[in-house]
């Protein structure tokens, strides 16, 4: 079952990490440059949770995200273009410039955009996978949210009818220490996330979310009881966001201590590390893959600021579904 | 500057720089110090070369978008 | 043909519309219980025999069950969801307006939200809290659709084109109304109900319905009061006064031909709604109106804007009744300026 001990696996897990931290960077960058408009939630630290849990999916599952997805769009296959297209507001945009940084994602990839309410999107998660049961499909849903959603009503109303209904639900919990700039002992006297699983009567796992293997095994492991109809599962996966809550935060109330410590857990170093170790790749094959990243990136960019942009005559459309003959 | 401030449409104070007239700076350092509604926070450079000439004194308040420095970019 | 109240019209429409089409189902609270109530006003009463594994009964907790229908219609299933009180909408208010409303939008086109929801409204002696009509939270959602039936034939069609549409729609039922003459119906001679056709028919979700032609006055209601405006055009028009009652019954989009033609053929305009006149549904048709045509005299009559309160004097002194409507037209047309009590 684990193909961990693949190797070509495991570097295109490596892979898929360096894309999106490469994407965050360089969206950083034209967020400074003035060229974007909005704003944009990062998730530079934090690459190893989408990756791992995504690689856990078949293309036919569906995940919800929040508003900070860029991390899990491409980890579910959407591509550099349609989210640089889109974060520039251009009509090739995922959403046709309608939904903009906070609501990436591709139905046809198993995304829905991203779920910018903070909770929103997990009863959302939980009726898709209601939906897979009537159908008798066996598709299943991975929910992510973070730690701050925990303490929404949608968190508890929507696990437990997942639980309820054993429905296939992974709700994945990326719990980073801070609910936007609130550290998570202020907001939880319970801090184990995982825990709460078992109140509602089904299984929690807390993993190591910055070790992009371990958070693939767990997610293998949840994605099987959920097709099997055990479901839900909740996964907490610990990680650390290394960048603002949005662009204009400068992250003061994270200690200088603690943003050490886990620069020093960074899950790209980490997988990389390992596999420098078993002579799967060396310090210049990651720098070969890095740059040919790069270049990939910057010629998307290239297209997408010449993408063509919405006209007012756009501004109405898609709002209704056309009407069907009764 | 880039478009930091909570406040849309409010001005970004410039608090010092980082860098001097004529020294050569590296995409992603640190340009400059700047004061926003919300914190003070370092500005990255988004180029790299030569700092040819910084278009905004400390303490002088600055709109969003307006040029605050020129980087020479080696070809 | 047979004649039946809005509750049995409803349970027979929801019960075609799943036979008709496997992807349709019922989630709510109580609604699926055998042995139970059928919801808080029989409309579901015995469907679970028929859709046993199609009547979905929930935890109490409306944002999550909203939310479930919400993801379930974007996955291709046709939920139906209601709420015991509409007052508890208000709950599920994140789910409908922030997701249900605007996932088509958002994402370019990418989804559709086939979700039907019922919500029941009006003052019915329990006090503020399950006691309001909320009709104006949901007509201004862009994205969502709002229709209000006042009698039996209006809401198994009205449901129906519901089912079948591929947006989300609110339908608000009124309390009163679901009877006919029956356990639920309480004093007030006020008869919903219909004589109801056996072949498969819609009511299209974006029309008003002209009750009764005149050329004095226009009479603009919506559920209970679209029957009691009937009432007061009666007495009126022993007095020599015809007036038009035109029953709004699309509040989200609003038929602005129908309201418009009529507005254009009397001159003189009551809007009566039982919700508070603040920012009611009335507010936006008096605008409109007067936007399409200067000139117009518009009157509103609701309800004054305060809590429900509970005690059935004061409660029949809060929502508009047929002597007051009769009273709002006699002024209007005597070019009396100014809000109506």
């Amino acid at each position: 079952m684990t193909r961990h001990d693949d190797s070509e696996f495991a570097l295109g897990l490596l892979e898929r990490m360096i894309r999106i931290r490469e994407f965050e960077e360089g969206v950083r960058f034209l967020f400074l440059e003035g060229s974007m408009p909005g704003t944009i939630h990062q998730c530079q630290g934090q690459e190893a949770t989408a990756v791992g849990v995504c690689a856990a999916l078949r293309p036919d599952d569906f995940i919800t995200a929040t508003f900070r997805g860029h991390g899990q769009a491409l980890a579910k296959g959407l591509s550099e273009q349609q989210l640089l297209d889109e974060l520039f507001g251009a009509t090739t945009g995922c959403c046709k410039g309608k939904g903009g940084s906070m609501h990436v994602g591709d139905m046809s990839k198993g995304m829905v955009p991203g779920i910018a309410i903070v909770g929103g999107g997990i009863p959302l998660a939980a009726g898709m996978a209601l939906a897979f049961r009537m159908q008798k499909s066996s598709q299943v849903v991975a929910c992510f949210f973070g730690d701050g959603a925990v303490a929404e009503g949608a968190f508890h109303e929507g696990l437990n009818m997942a639980a309820i209904w054993r429905l296939p639900v992974v709700f994945a919990c990326e719990n980073n220490l801070y609910g936007a700039s609130t550290r998570i002992d202020l907001v939880m006297r319970n801090p184990r996330i995982s825990d709460r699983a078992a109140a509602y009567g089904f299984a929690g796992e807390t993993v190591d979310g910055n070790d992009v293997l371990a958070v693939h095994a767990a997610a293998q492991r949840a994605v099987a009881k959920c097709r099997a109809g055990e479901g839900p599962v909740l996964l907490e996966l610990l990680t650390y966001r290394r960048t603002g809550h949005s662009r204009r935060d400068p992250c003061a109330y994270q200690p200088a201590a603690e943003r050490k410590e886990w620069a020093a857990c960074d899950p790209i170093e980490r997988l990389a590390a390992r596999l420098k170790e078993r002579g799967a790749i060396d310090e210049a094959g990651i720098a070969a893959m890095r740059a040919r990243i790069v270049q990939q990136f910057e010629a998307a960019v290239a297209r997408a600021k010449a993408a063509p942009r919405p006209t007012p005559q756009d501004l109405e459309a898609d709002v209704f579904a056309p009407a069907v003959a009764p | 500057m880039p478009d930091l401030a909570t406040t849309e449409g409010s001005d970004i104070a410039v608090v010092r720089w980082l860098v001097g007239v004529g020294e050569t700076v590296q995409r992603g350092q640190a340009l400059l110090e700047v004061e926003t509604d919300k914190a003070t926070m370092e500005v990255e450079s988004v180029a790299s070369g030569v700092l040819k000439a910084i278009h905004a004194a400390p303490k002088e308040k600055v709109a969003v978008g307006a040029h605050i420095a020129t980087v020479e970019v080696a070809q | 043909m047979k004649r039946q109240g809005i509750a049995e019209a409803l349970r027979e429409a929801i019960a075609e519309e799943m036979q008709r089409d496997a992807r349709v189902f019922c989630i709510g609270e109580d609604i699926g219980v055998p042995g139970g109530w059928g919801g808080a006003f029989t409309v579901t009463l015995g469907l679970e025999k028929l859709f046993p594994d199609r009547i979905i009964n929930t935890p109490i907790a409306e944002l999550g069950f909203f939310g479930v229908a919400t993801g379930a219609a974007m996955m291709g299933m046709r939920p139906i969801a209601d709420v015991q009180y509409g007052d508890f909408l208000f709950l599920a208010s994140d789910q409908i307006i922030n997701n249900a409303a605007k996932l088509r939008y958002m994402s370019g086109g990418q989804i559709k939200v086939p979700l039907v929801m019922r919500a029941p409204v009006g003052a019915t002696g329990r006090g503020s809290q399950h006691a309001q009509n909320m009709e104006r939270t949901f007509t201004g959602v862009p994205g969502l659709k709002v229709v209000a039936p006042s009698n039996a034939y209006d809401a198994k069609g009205l449901l129906k084109a519901a089912v079948r549409d591929d947006n989300p729609v609110m339908i608000f039922e009124h309390k009163l109304l679901y009877g006919s003459k029956g356990a639920r119906a309480e004093p007030g001679a006020v008869d919903a109900t219909s004589e109801i056709p056996d072949a498969d028919y819609v009511v299209p979700l974006d029309r008003a319905a002209v009750r009764r032609e005149g050329g004095r006055a226009t009479i603009l209601a919506w559920l209970l009061m679209a029957h009691f405006a009937m009432q007061a055009a009666q007495r009126l028009a022993e007095e020599g006064i015809e007036a038009e009652v035109i029953d709004v019954r699309s509040l989200a989009p609003l038929d602005w031909a129908t309201l418009g033609a009529s507005a254009a053929k009397t001159g003189r305009v009551l809007i009566v709604e039982e919700g508070p006149r603040t920012g009611g549904v009335g507010a936006e048709i008096a605008a409109g109106l007067v936007e399409r045509l200067p000139g117009l005299r518009i009157a509103r009559l609701a309800s004054p804007d305060i809590p429900v309160p509970f005690t059935p004097e004061l409660e029949n002194a809060y929502r508009p009744d047929a002597t007051r409507i009769a009273a709002a037209v006699r002024r209007l047309l005597a070019g009396e300026p100014g809000a109506c009590r």
